[in-house]
């Protein structure tokens, strides 16, 4: 990929981080970076599609460390799972022998497994070698009849942040549009309904945690042509380009994807959430909007309504248990706000939401939920966040994995909402989940006893019995 | 007279071959970056830093997270594009001044290649001589050690990655020989924080005085109440200074520790001693005597009576539990050799092992390849280079095993099987505890032992496959 082409994915005209004068995505400093590379990215961005068999072209380790180990869920095939890796030794790279191993490599995998499709994702070192893996794809395909999709990201093309946006670009130009949707089955249809037909994009199935969802679409005839990539096949992928209206779910990420769907093929999209009851419900109303369907607007309004009426009842007992309980968000991007308002709702003061990866439009959002002098944490560092938790008196911290051990080690409550994590969230069914885990991670036993001094570092007088407490 | 069918005998076979070149699915292996990153943590004040992509740090971070359920400082130079065409120096001079400003108390820096900054060709000895002197300049007070550790990970694997960043922090830091400290240098491997506890306790119990390299037992680090606490590892710059005045060198492990012991004994004639990882009794015992002939120091009761119980455990399970139970085992090949010796002293067959690694050249002229070869009275299959899904075929091929041994990543291979599995060797992140628990010496052979007897009987539990034998047993 040449650094235009680069340079036109990080100008991507719909993203909010891109209305400033400068670019809202900083170039990492060495030495003080975390995140992945692009790499990781995109193969965290189209790993979910589970019937194709993804291999990584390169050595050993980009593979070799980072397979399986991603918590997106699928309801069928499990093909995605395998790391596959054409594992480049010293003699393939001196002697150039990197394009013929892939071409070894898809035919393994396509004899092992007939897979829907090939995915290949190029790494650093093809990268610098110059192997054309878009003509070995080519070559692949035209050999053994399966698609064979080459995905260039490199890792020092950029962070993980380009890497999702390689992979949105890849899906619209490689497959998108290959193949038409099959009409609604007979079973599928409602009498009185109209199925019209959406995409989901950005939706991992983290935890299969979009199937706490997924039943409402069907129960308003909103046909989910794909999800992009959560429990994804790749024939759904195919057929995306027919959807009357999409939903851009996680972040930035995906955006492209979605603007070139409006602006080549008409379908409107909107930007949104399933985290929190107000989201869901604002995403089922988005949807309404959007297709202009006044019919499915009121249905959607009685589902919202029966829905939120559950959550409010099994919730009910939980509130008691959170209401002014104060918690710091430490996430990036749409969660930023979208944790905020979920917390809100169930009666938490969030005393400080993180802002690493936000944009301006998320930190007005946050403003609007918090007030005027919310508190934003921009700085990733550990040991200031864990400082700035003490000084805010939170009761619990909900953050990304990578925070969990240091933060569980300074003896403070953690809730890990990072996407990489293996519990679902999303929708009413989430929300309660959420509720649920935060209520027993704030007033888990083990708190009262890590904090507590020994026994005998307490004066005596002071010391509270073993009957008290085992009371308490 | 009826005729009668004699059964014929064939020979027991090893085969020893290399893996059919495909691709690889389901990699048991890392990159050699990955396991120079593994041996930097053990270092205290030491931030490795990766010259990479930010990749090639942030998915080994999360391994060791996993592994350890503690966080670690490993830092990137965050190589880009531009680097990738004018050469990343400037990226690696700009990330140590980043952490020595950051950390004042560091003073380690092993700079890792990775596969991209070796094709690139950047200068990493020409670059540290210019950090050393903007080092100087801006901190005269403080040392600041930096380590070449050059890792393209399309050689090698994170196994040789560990001996590179081992030997390269040797060389770096033990750079002149002074007063003999009378202490042993003991070298591991790349081993949990049990199995650290243990070699101290024995060598505590034998009064030798020691040094640990690297000392791990603090990745297994406490909570307390007031203190924030930070995980690293306990080896210190003076420790690896002393190494050279050591009476000796221990070596535990041939290709994960062996060129860090010979480059002190090339340099500083530490004289070296290598010997088998002592996996199971015997290797145990051979370690024992090494450690006696090297210090003129008497082997213990207490070592004496722990390995009375040891054997006493494995006997009681041995042939009733153990005996011909197939065994397929994959790992690091230090501890994949070692427990195949361990195996068969419990009876068992270890009949698949499977070692990473594309250097197969070199496993020729392992004395335990050839021992196995000799002793063996069952088949067996030494693959190297070898990915988990070897095992996988072999299994829908029909091949059956009893028992698994080998790293969490393998599981799957396990669960789809129904084959219980025992975890062993790194990453174990899918059982609690692991990286506590000795494997080494004979609580360790006792404590595996048990592990695997343990793993089959709830497996004859849930399959109701004789477990009514366990209500006499």
């Amino acid at each position: 990929m040449n650094p235009n082409e680069i340079q036109a994915l990080l100008d991507e005209p719909a993203c909010a981080h891109n209305n400033k004068s400068k670019s809202g995505c900083a170039r990492p400093q060495p030495g003080a970076t975390q995140g992945g590379c692009a790499f990781d990215g995109a193969r965290n961005a189209l790993l979910p599609i589970a019937d194709v068999a993804h291999i990584v072209h390169g050595p050993i380790g980009c593979a070799g460390s980072s397979w399986d180990a991603r918590g997106t869920r699928s309801s069928g095939p499990n093909l995605y799972r395998r790391g596959m890796t054409t594992d480049l030794s010293d003699v393939d790279v001196i002697m150039g022998r990197g394009e013929k191993r892939l071409f070894h490599s898809i035919k393994q995998a396509i004899d092992t497994y007939s897979p829907a499709a090939v995915f290949v994702y190029a790494t650093c070192v093809p990268a610098m070698h110059g192997d054309d893996i878009a003509a070995t794809a080519k070559a692949a395909e035209k050999r053994w009849g399966v698609p064979v999709i080459p995905v260039d990201c490199a890792g020092f093309y950029g962070n993980k942040n380009l890497g999702n946006r390689i992979a949105g670009d890849v899906i619209f130009r490689h497959v998108i549009g290959t193949r038409e949707p099959e009409p609604v089955s007979p079973q599928a249809q409602r009498p009185g309904i109209r199925t019209r037909d959406i995409n989901l994009i950005g939706e991992w199935n983290v935890g299969g945690e979009f199937w706490n969802v997924a039943p409402l679409f069907d129960e308003l005839g909103l046909r989910i042509l794909c999800t992009l990539s959560g429990d994804s096949r790749f024939r759904e992928i195919q057929t995306m380009h027919r959807a009357e209206a999409n939903m851009v779910v996680c972040s930035k990420a995906m955006l492209h994807v979605a603007r070139q769907l409006h602006e080549q093929y008409g379908a409107p999209f909107f930007e949104g959430s399933f985290y929190g009851v107000e989201d869901t419900s604002a995403a089922l109303r988005g949807f309404a909007r959007l297709l202009g369907d006044p019919d499915l607007a009121e249905r959607t309004e009685r589902v919202i309504a029966r829905e939120e009426a559950r959550v409010v009842a099994a919730l009910e007992p939980l509130r008691a248990q959170l209401q002014g309980r104060r918690v710091l968000i430490f996430t990036g991007g749409y969660k930023s706000w979208s944790i905020v308002a979920a917390m809100q709702e169930m009666g938490m003061t969030v005393v400080a939401t993180g802002t690493e990866k936000s944009t301006e439009e998320d930190k007005a959002r946050i403003r609007a939920l918090m007030g005027p002098d919310a508190r934003m944490i921009s700085d990733n560092d550990q040991t200031a966040l864990l400082a700035t938790f003490h000084e805010c008196r939170a009761d619990i911290l909900l953050a990304g994995d990578r925070y969990i051990y240091p933060t569980l080690k300074s003896r403070v409550p953690f809730l890990d909402i990072d996407h990489v994590r293996d519990i679902g969230y999303a929708g009413y069914d989430g929300m309660i989940e959420l509720a649920r885990r935060i209520a027993s991670a704030i007033d888990n036993p083990i708190w009262e006893q890590v904090r507590r001094p020994a026994p005998w570092d307490v004066p005596a007088a002071t010391a509270p019995s073993a009957a008290a407490l085992a009371a308490a | 007279m009826s005729e009668c069918n004699v059964a014929e005998v064939k020979p027991a076979e090893v085969k020893f071959a290399a893996r059919e070149r495909g691709g690889i699915i389901n990699p048991m292996y890392d990159c050699q970056p990955a396991g120079a990153q593994y041996a930097g943590i053990g270092v205290k004040d030491c931030i490795p830093l990766v010259h990479g992509g930010q990749g090639c740090t942030m998915f080994v971070r999360l391994l060791f997270a996993q592994h350890f359920k503690e966080n670690f400082d490993v830092a990137s130079t965050s190589l880009h594009e531009d680097s990738a065409v004018f050469g990343g120096a400037k990226r690696v001079q700009e990330g140590v001044m980043v952490l020595a400003r950051r950390y004042p108390n560091l003073r380690l820096i092993p700079i890792i290649t990775t596969c991209s900054t070796e094709v690139i060709g950047d200068d990493i000895e020409g670059t540290i001589n210019i950090c050393n002197k903007a080092l100087k300049a801006e901190f005269p007070d403080r040392q600041i050690y930096l380590a070449p550790v050059h890792t393209p990970s399309f050689k090698g694997s994170h196994v040789s990655g560990y001996a590179e960043c081992m030997k390269s922090i040797v060389k770096t830091v033990a750079t002149k020989k002074g007063e003999p400290t009378g202490k042993l240098n003991v070298l591991p491997g790349w081993v949990n924080p049990g199995d650290v506890v243990l070699l101290k306790r024995y060598l505590k119990e034998m009064g030798i005085d020691h040094h640990i390299f690297m000392d791990t037992e603090d990745f297994d680090s406490p909570m307390l109440p007031g203190k924030t606490i930070e995980t690293h590892g306990r080896t210190t710059v003076e420790d690896i200074q002393d190494s050279a005045n050591a009476i000796g060198t221990l070596s535990l492990a041939r290709y994960e520790s062996d060129s860090a012991a010979k480059y002190l004994k090339d340099e500083f004639e530490v004289p070296m001693h290598a010997v088998d990882t002592p996996y199971g009794i015997q290797n145990t015992d051979a370690m024992l005597r090494k450690l006696a002939e090297i210090t003129g120091k008497p082997i213990p009761d207490s070592l004496v009576h722990e390995r009375g119980i040891a054997l006493d455990a494995m006997a009681d399970l041995a042939h009733m539990f153990f005996a011909n139970k197939k065994v397929a085992i994959f790992g690091h090949p230090d501890l994949v050799l070692g427990l195949a010796t361990f195996c068969m002293e419990l009876e068992m067959e270890p009949s698949l092992l499977l070692i990473g690694d594309d250097q197969g050249s070199k496993y020729k002229k392992d004395a335990r390849i050839k021992a196995l070869k000799e002793t063996a009275d069952f088949d067996m299959e030494i693959i190297h280079n070898a990915d988990l899904w070897e095992l996988e075929k072999r299994i829908k091929d029909g091949a059956k095993y009893d028992l698994i041994m080998g790293h969490s990543k393998g599981r799957y291979v396990a669960i789809d099987a129904n084959i219980p599995m025992v975890r062993v060797g790194f990453p174990t992140f899918d059982r609690a505890g692991l990286y506590r628990k000795p494997t080494m010496g004979y609580q360790g052979a006792m404590e595996l032992a048990e592990a695997c007897a343990n793993a089959m009987f709830a497996h004859m539990e849930y399959t109701r496959n004789k477990e009514w034998i366990l209500n006499t047993w």
